[in-house]
């Protein structure tokens, strides 16, 4: 047999072989592998903690824009800010009704502190939009108390959960993601529901499983439900806005508002209980 | 066939391909409903041209290696961007040993057929992992890659001729 023309001559023995391993790696990857989950945990992290290192100086240098309009808004707004504490200063000096209601209020936030649950803050190292997926990484892993499941919020709205935990980082699946179901209660009934991720449609959120002839209402909120064990009762997911019914094809359309904007989402708080 | 290029420009290939997986980052930096990601899959155009153009650092081992990254990025199973990245490699070399008896239509084609196989193999990893996915999102990011090869093979060329000339002039 001509060896040039071998079918196990060293090219395609190489080509092969990287197939069979990519072929390998998927299904390890498929069946959670211990070891290869704990491979997979290092790699994740060098990658996450490399591309941040990397895209940072590019990420800045796109912001550049941004900062220069900050710099001159920011004489404008100072001046407002001025202004405006002035007025409540004086608002404050002049009548002492408000001195007294704004102590009770402070002594009710503090004893309101006992129910607040355990969160960690967490720095967004990298944003993920592709086809295949819509996540963030977080600067916390399993060493930092991170489980898989753990709700991600951002000024007490929900915008996700942990969907990988690595050493010293973590996946963040957002709510938008395709992959996405997370059980809610809608309205003043606490109707029970599926928000899920709809990258399809144009508001990127689908409500699904709604009773029969239910209809959402403008200003209806949507919070967690704890029906899956692993969600905490009662986060705000978002508000409902813009719902309208269309009788010609019986169907309502709506649009859900959020209380941040997740492209420029720095830090999160992670419940770990 | 275009010989071996300067270093830096043979470094230049693999830079552009390594910022286009990072670029999903990038862009969700700014604002998540661009949706550039949706309609076109720079990534897989890039690593067909520079392979196709004989470019150094291109080989089965770095699609590999590239695939992983994009992996873990992404957070789709391992290995999956590693078949995909290795399939289009593999068509591009064919295509470019047969380069002497081809034209640009064929080069397009041929890339037209590894789309084509790539997006197979992810949608049927993606199946079988049990992860859920938008069949119609593949078709339209499949048919927008396939359209877009053209306007980026003219604007790489001239991009890549003119620094050449820089190159030569220097």
């Amino acid at each position: 047999m001509n060896a040039k023309n071998s079918w196990f001559e060293q090219n395609n023995l190489r080509v092969f072989l990287l197939f069979s391993v990519a072929c390998l790696f998927i299904y390890l990857d498929s069946v959670n592998q211990k070891y290869f989950k704990n491979t997979k945990a290092v790699i994740n992290d060098s990658i996450a903690y490399s591309s941040y290192i990397i895209t940072w100086p590019i990420k800045e240098a796109l912001n550049i824009p941004g900062y220069v309009m900050h710099i001159v808004t920011l004489n404008k707004e100072n001046e407002q800010i001025r202004i405006l504490q002035e007025e409540k200063q004086k608002l404050i000096t002049d009548n002492k009704f408000l001195i007294d209601e704004n102590k009770k209020i402070q002594r009710f936030v503090q004893e309101e502190k006992i129910y607040q649950n355990e969160t960690i803050p967490a720095k967004v190292i990298l944003r993920v939009n592709a086809i295949t997926a819509s996540s963030m990484t977080i600067n916390k892993g399993a060493g930092d108390g991170m489980k898989i499941g753990n709700p991600v919020v951002k000024n007490n709205n929900l915008i996700g959960q942990i969907e990988e935990v690595n050493y010293k980082s973590s996946r963040v699946k957002l709510l938008n993601d395709i992959n996405s179901n997370i059980p809610v209660l809608i309205g003043e009934l606490l109707t029970q529901a599926i928000f899920s991720g709809d990258p399809s449609s144009k508001s990127k959120f689908n409500i699904q499983y709604l009773p029969k002839n239910f209809l959402l209402k403008s200003g209806d909120s949507i919070y967690t439900s704890n029906i899956d064990g692993i969600l905490k009762k009662g986060i705000l997911v978002g508000t409902v806005s813009d719902a309208k019914y269309d009788e010609s094809t019986e169907k309502q359309s709506y649009s859900i508002n959020f209380n941040y904007e997740l492209h420029q989402t720095d830090y999160v708080s992670v419940f770990i209980n | 066939m275009i010989g071996r290029k300067n270093n830096y420009l043979e470094f230049l290939g693999i830079a552009i391909v390594l910022m286009s997986i990072w670029s999903t980052t990038l862009f969700a930096q700014f604002s998540l409903n661009l949706n550039f990601y949706k309609f076109f899959n720079m990534t897989y155009l890039l690593i067909y041209f520079f392979t196709f153009n004989n470019y150094k650092y291109f080989s089965f081992f770095s699609m590999f290696i590239l695939g992983l990254i994009t992996d873990s990025i992404s957070g789709i199973p391992f290995g999956t961007s590693s078949l995909a990245y290795m399939t289009i490699y593999k068509i591009a070399v064919f295509q470019e040993t047969i380069k002497l008896r081809t034209n640009f239509f064929a080069e397009w084609i041929a890339l037209g057929i590894a789309l084509f196989i790539a997006y197979t193999v992810i949608l049927i990893v993606l199946y079988l992992s049990g992860g859920s996915f938008e069949p119609l999102v593949h078709i339209y990011n499949f048919i927008g890659t396939f359209i877009l090869y053209p306007f980026i093979w003219l604007a790489l060329k001239l991009l890549l001729i003119k620094l050449s000339d820089r190159k030569i002039n220097d």
